[in-house]
């Protein structure tokens, strides 16, 4: 009882302490706001890069054109990509979908739009998820896939205990 | 666009950093590669530098060759003991696919390295083919046919690990105009001594023409193993002669008994 009214009190003391809508001063416009900004922008970025490479990688191995791929990678990185694509062929029937099962953005670094990133992911398909590393590049004020390095131990890719 | 999973774990980003450290063994995969389970860690190079070609799959799977160690788990469709990298024929009376020509295979290809059988660590090693286009003549359908076959694609396995994909078939430091030991679009650099067996898969694309006819395209490819080059990587250390060695310097290996 002692603990309810306490809590009233303090919850009317608050409301009492809070200032008119009015006067809500809008969010400085300084460099250290905008910094913050461009990096949460940034990792957007990341993950919508990473996402548009996973979709157009399934569409592919749906029969979509594999020269697509030249979208989201590097030229250098799209010779690797062709020759996954080859190999799904080569075993031929239905290969299942790529999925990212966890991703984590470890860092973005740069300035204004030239950035580049490194995320530490797990993709599934046939088998358990494989944890990789994609580094990124920037590209016309965009990010694309350089560089995928696979990960012997992919322990980190296993479903957390205790969820 | 980003999928809603996607985003609260963007949110934690800046919260959760994964523990990250350099992968254990380089390599690269695609997500097609994964999809398909063929995403492979090269076992690589293990004390003297002997190459092992241990693949692990992903999921920790025990590979998909048998366990057996005699090459890079890249191949999952062998013809006639050849490596065929497209699709078994799926029935149909005219040919159209590559793996269709049952009985045309081009040529294996030949490659080179220089120097030859031996390379010196951290100092570029050149890798090159002769694959070129070429033309098989036979018997397709019942009827006589050529089958043109044109080198796409060239995959090097390096033996310490390392492997590239290119478009390039290389060539010497000679025919380059390059100064030898130099770098390429095809050297390599072998980071620590040992004995290294270099295998190259060439990928080729296929057309075919009954006698003077156009000739047709097929779709897919079909990979071929080249040779094998066992390479024996030294190390160097750098002696200054007071005279060309031309002349026999101590030390040059004219005066070297």
């Amino acid at each position: 009882m002692r603990h309810a009214i306490v809590f009233l009190a303090l919850t009317t003391l608050l409301a009492a302490c809070s200032p008119p809508a009015a006067n809500i001063v809008s969010p400085p416009t300084h460099s250290a706001i905008d910094t913050s900004v461009l990096v949460v922008d940034a990792e957007m970025l990341v993950a919508e890069t990473v996402t548009a490479y996973i979709n157009i990688t399934n569409d592919i191995m749906r029969g979509a054109d594999p020269s697509l791929i030249e979208q989201v990678t590097t030229a250098e990185w799209a010779i690797e990509e062709q020759d996954g694509f080859r190999t799904v062929e080569a075993l031929g029937g239905a290969t299942p979908d790529a999925e990212i099962t966890r991703f984590e953005v470890i860092s973005v670094r740069g300035r204004h739009t030239l950035v580049d990133a490194l995320v530490a992911a797990c993709i599934s398909g046939a088998l358990q998820p494989m944890r990789v590393s994609i580094r990124m590049l920037p590209r016309d004020s965009a990010l694309v896939i350089a560089d995928i390095v696979p990960w012997k131990d992919s322990t980190w890719c296993a479903p957390l205990s205790g969820f | 666009m980003v999928r809603p999973a996607l985003r609260v774990l963007i949110a934690g980003a800046a919260l959760v950093l994964a523990p990250f450290a350099t992968p254990a063994l380089a390599s690269t995969c695609t997500a097609a590669h994964i999809a398909a389970g063929t995403c492979s860690v090269n076992g690589g190079t293990n004390g003297g530098g002997v190459d092992l070609w241990g693949d692990a799959t992903s999921g920790g799977s025990d590979g998909t060759d048998g366990g057996s160690n005699d090459g890079p788990d890249e191949c999952p469709v062998v013809v006639n003991g050849q490596c065929v990298g497209s699709s078994p024929p799926k029935g149909g009376t005219g040919p159209t696919s590559i793996s269709d020509l049952e009985s045309f295979r081009p040529r294996t290809p030949v490659q080179f390295a220089e120097p030859s059988g031996w390379a010196v660590r951290r100092i570029p090693t050149n890798f090159w083919t002769t694959a070129a286009p070429h033309t098989v003549a036979g018997e397709l359908l019942g009827n006589p046919a050529d089958v043109r076959f044109t080198p796409v694609l060239f995959r090097r396995y390096f033996g310490d690990g390392e492997r590239r994909t290119s478009t390039s078939r290389g060539a010497s430091w000679r025919d380059l105009g390059q100064a030898p030991w130099t770098r390429t679009s095809t050297s390599h650099v072998y980071e620590s001594e040992g004995r290294y067996r270099v295998r190259l898969l060439v990928w080729y694309s296929a057309a075919y023409r009954f006698g003077s006819q156009d000739w047709v395209s097929l779709t897919g490819e079909v990979a071929v193993w080249a040779n094998q080059l066992d390479m024996t990587v030294l190390s160097a250390d750098l002696v200054l002669v007071d005279r060309p060695c031309a002349e026999t310097a101590p030390g040059c290996p004219a005066n070297v008994n």
